[in-house]
């Protein structure tokens, strides 16, 4: 736990945040458009970002699966179908800017899932596999409802799919952000837990850790928090698949060592592609899963290889 | 001095495998031998033992009289440690890690470092120490899983083919460190394919003729060429003595 | 001699014809024009946009029967069972064939090249037309019209428009002159109407200025942002559910704290005003008269 590191990157990414908030297409004089757009934008971006990295950690451990990323549970889907269901049905709730119906959608996926993940019949591929289904299951309703669905409606669930942070609100900002500290304070305390389950379940077991318990902790624990991540801005790739494993490079697999650097390295991402996608083409605002594959992947490469040279 | 229990155990996967009535007794100060057909459920037995499978019956598997299905899975790990013969992650953490997950069992020791290199010293890890795991091979892999059994320092350890790998110069320090755990009363199991150096570090063997029958017993006193038939069925393995150690000795009849 | 003269005949023969060949080729045109146009008009239309069966039905004077195919949302009187072809993006072309039509009527806008090349390889009479501007979109009913065999001096459709337009402008202009204002016709992601549009050229005929004229597209997407940056007098909005305008309203509140700069909502329901037929100018009117009363206050 270096210290000087760990303030290093705090700092970084307040400044960040900084200046995300203040540079646009247009200086912005009036303070209260800052309050109203820029922030409750910003913090969301920094705690979605942070949640879904620490996810994807959290995800990749329990299963012992560096491939894990947090939608792999299917809880995304139930999301997007829960948002697509009320568009068809015309009932339409909004609160604070996260998608009430797409919560709820993603939440009755998450407890299908967790019924699974509670038995000790299923082992962790089999569990994955469930995840796997949910998905297939609810894109392929999501696609049927769409064909139903009045062609200006789709446009919007389209765009809501690749990521879309405009729906900011300060209210949900804040509770976002507190799901986020909560989550690193909870996760560092498992930490001791939660790396064991690296070299397998029976290891795990082996050395005293109750791996069902765990795993049932953990998968309700991550279908929260996809379930909000996603209510609030929808689907964002590549964050909680590709940054754990820059973390780890560097900080080892311990969770000691890289819960808090893995939740800061999450949130300074977002809020850069966050900044790239409001700024790279003015007037229009590119969605922030297309801005995050295109920045993550080939600079996740370029690590790749350089690691590989020596 | 620990004992572990085992009465009428019944088990089965959902496919086959089954596990019946099966009864026997491990005493610490002493090694024993499993030994059976390939596929016959040594594993099986050994891993219920060791809490790693789910076991709902209750009163087949008993620790100094406590009931298996009475403890959680961290008072297991004090009791038994079962050891792989591989070390398989897609993660890569250091030996000095790995080893450390021994210290799970015991939150509360002191001179954690300490207790770690002594042990790695002993098996000539020390300057591994750093090292990832997956790249370490296969001999100090399974080094790496006896150096964690070590710390772990559960009453009752389990080797399931760890030691197959070694070279005969660590094949000698383990064999050290197995007389010193007898000496502190530890249940030492172990399961290996090579007989011959299976005979020589054990004082009691079990043997699985099929699911539900087992012999047991000293070794000198059971092994006969008629037992080995039943075992292995095959009429061209011989059964002699060493002359220097006394203990008993399989060989190829030609 | 006697081949002098025959040459001499030839040259004379080669005159004559120069002469009499292009007037009995314009007399043949003619013909053809005439009996062309005196051919029987077609019995039997699909079209392919909601907005090409309004311009068609008003040609027809609110005769649906030649009507035989519709696509999806459009409007038809409610005794009329007209067959649907299917959502204007995804035709489905065994019904079209099915109908066996003599017409069929395309946009631009609602309808991709692919589906019209599909449609000519299939031996089907396809017209298309284009509402990229105001004069794109009152060139469409001439061009509809003549394909009904309806002459264009006698096309009231395109009559009635400019005399409506006329008529709307005199009236307006003098009030909404330089005032600005941007249409929102989509929310997350934001759409709003360019400088290639028709509804721009509609407004830009009474004076007002669309902020986002320098935009060359239809409907270009922008971030909310660069709304909210923009000053103008009016936002429009196509919006209906309540929940939404009211979120909408408590948005700009929070954003213009005070009444300064702050601009008027106005809610429309959009799909009037954007589709390319004469009965954008009712929508438009409308709109205006909204916008004023708004002005007045």
């Amino acid at each position: 736990m270096n210290k000087f590191f760990y303030f290093f990157i705090t700092t970084f990414l307040i400044a960040t945040c900084f200046l995300s908030i203040y540079l646009g297409s247009e200086n912005f004089s009036n303070i209260n458009w800052l309050m109203e757009l820029r922030l409750p934008r910003v913090l969301l971006a920094a705690s979605v970002g942070g949640l879904l990295a620490i996810c994807g950690l959290v995800l990749q451990a329990i299963f012992s699966n560096p491939l894990c990323e947090p939608y792999v549970l299917g809880v995304s889907s139930g999301a997007t179908l829960g948002i697509v269901l009320a568009e068809f049905l015309g009932v339409y709730y909004d609160f604070a800017g996260m998608s009430f119906s797409g919560l709820l959608g993603a939440l009755f996926f998450s407890f299908i899932l967790l019924y699974w993940a509670k038995s000790n019949r299923i082992s962790q591929v089999q569990l994955i596999l469930v995840g796997v289904m949910l998905n297939f299951f609810g894109s392929s309703l999501v696609g049927l409802i769409m064909v139903l669905l009045h062609p200006s409606g789709i446009e919007g669930v389209i765009y809501w799919m690749l990521g879309d942070l405009s729906k900011a609100e300060i209210g949900s900002s804040i509770c976002a952000f507190v799901v986020l500290i909560a989550s690193v304070v909870f996760l560092l305390k498992q930490s001791k837990n939660l790396d064991a389950l690296y070299l397998g379940n029976e290891f795990a077991r082996g050395v005293g850790i109750n791996t069902l318990k765990l795993r049932t902790m953990m998968v309700l624990w991550s279908g929260i928090v996809v379930s909000i991540s996603v209510s609030l801005c929808g689907m964002i790739g590549f964050v909680g698949l590709l940054l754990p494993h820059l973390i780890r490079k560097k900080q080892g697999i311990l969770f000691k060592n890289t819960v808090y650097p893995t939740a800061v390295l999450g949130s300074v991402f977002l809020v850069f592609c966050d900044l790239v996608s409001r700024n790279i083409y003015p007037p229009k605002e590119f969605p922030i899963g297309v801005i995050t594959a295109l920045v993550g992947a080939p600079t996740f490469l370029y690590v790749l290889i350089r690691k590989n040279k020596t | 001095m620990s004992l572990i229990t085992i009465e009428n155990l019944n088990f089965s996967y959902v496919s086959d495998n089954i596990i019946r009535d099966l009864s026997f007794c491990l005493e610490g100060g002493h090694i024993y031998g499993f030994v059976g057909k390939n596929a016959i459920g040594k594993t099986t037995v050994l891993k219920l033992i060791s809490g790693l499978i789910t076991f709902k019956n209750k009163n087949q598997i008993k620790f100094n009289g406590k009931d298996i299905f009475t403890l959680d899975q961290s008072e297991i790990s004090r009791e038994v440690t079962y050891c792989t013969d591989d070390i398989n992650t897609e993660f890569s953490l250091s030996l000095y890690d790995f080893v450390s997950f021994g210290l799970y069992s015991r939150p509360r020791l002191k001179n954690q470092d300490q207790l770690i290199n002594d042990v790695l010293n002993k098996l000539g890890l020390s300057s591994l120490v750093n090292k990832n795991v997956s790249d370490l091979s296969g001999g100090q892999k399974q080094l790496a899983i006896l150096a964690k059994a070590l710390v772990q320092d559960s009453n009752c350890i389990i080797f399931d083919e760890t030691f197959s790998k070694l070279d005969l110069n660590h094949q000698t320090i383990v064999y050290d460190i197995l007389l010193h755990l007898k000496s502190k009363n530890k249940i030492i199991v172990i399961v290996m394919h090579d007989l011959n150096l299976l005979l020589e570090w054990i004082d009691i063997l079990f043997v699985l003729i099929d699911s539900k029958k087992i012999v047991s017993g000293n070794v000198n006193e059971i092994l006969t060429e008629s037992l080995i038939k039943e075992m292995f069925g095959d009429s061209r393995l011989g059964l002699s003595e060493n002359p220097f150690t006394k203990k008993k000795k399989i060989f190829f009849k030609k | 001699m006697r081949i002098k003269k025959v040459m001499n005949l030839n040259r004379l023969k080669n005159k004559i014809l120069l002469i009499i060949f292009p007037l009995a080729l314009t007399h043949f045109i003619k013909d053809v024009r005439a009996d062309w146009l005196s051919e029987s008009a077609p019995k039997k239309i699909i079209t392919l946009a909601p907005s090409n069966a309004e311009i068609v039905s008003e040609l027809l004077h609110q005769n649906w029967d030649t009507i035989v195919g519709v696509s999806e949302y459009t409007q038809v009187p409610e005794q009329k069972k007209i067959a649907i072809i299917g959502p204007m993006n995804r035709l489905n072309y065994e019904k079209i064939l099915e109908l066996n039509p003599d017409l069929i009527l395309a946009t631009r806008e609602g309808n991709n090249k692919q589906q019209i090349e599909k449609l000519k390889k299939l031996k089907l009479n396809v017209v298309t037309v284009g509402s990229e501007s105001l004069e794109k979109l009152k060139k469409s009913f001439l061009v509809i019209g003549n394909s009904l065999k309806i002459k264009n001096e006698d096309n009231q459709v395109y009559k009635n428009f400019d005399k409506n337009f006329t008529e709307i402008v005199s009236m307006y202009k003098k009030k909404l002159k330089h005032k600005k204002y941007t249409i929102i016709i989509a929310q997350h992601p934001f759409f709003v109407v360019g400088g290639k549009n028709f509804i721009h050229d509609l407004f830009l005929s009474i004076g007002m200025e669309n902020v986002f004229s320098s935009e060359k597209e239809r409907f270009p997407q922008v971030s909310f942002e660069s709304i909210i940056q923009k000053k103008f007098d009016f936002l429009i909005i196509n919006e209906t559910n309540p929940f939404k305008k009211k979120q909408i309203i408590n948005k700009m509140n929070k954003i213009f704290i005070s009444n300064l700069n702050k601009p008027k909502i106005v809610f429309i329901k959009g799909d009037a005003l954007l589709r390319p037929s004469q009965n954008v100018l009712i929508a438009f009117e409308d709109l205006l008269k909204n916008i004023v009363s708004f002005h007045n206050e």
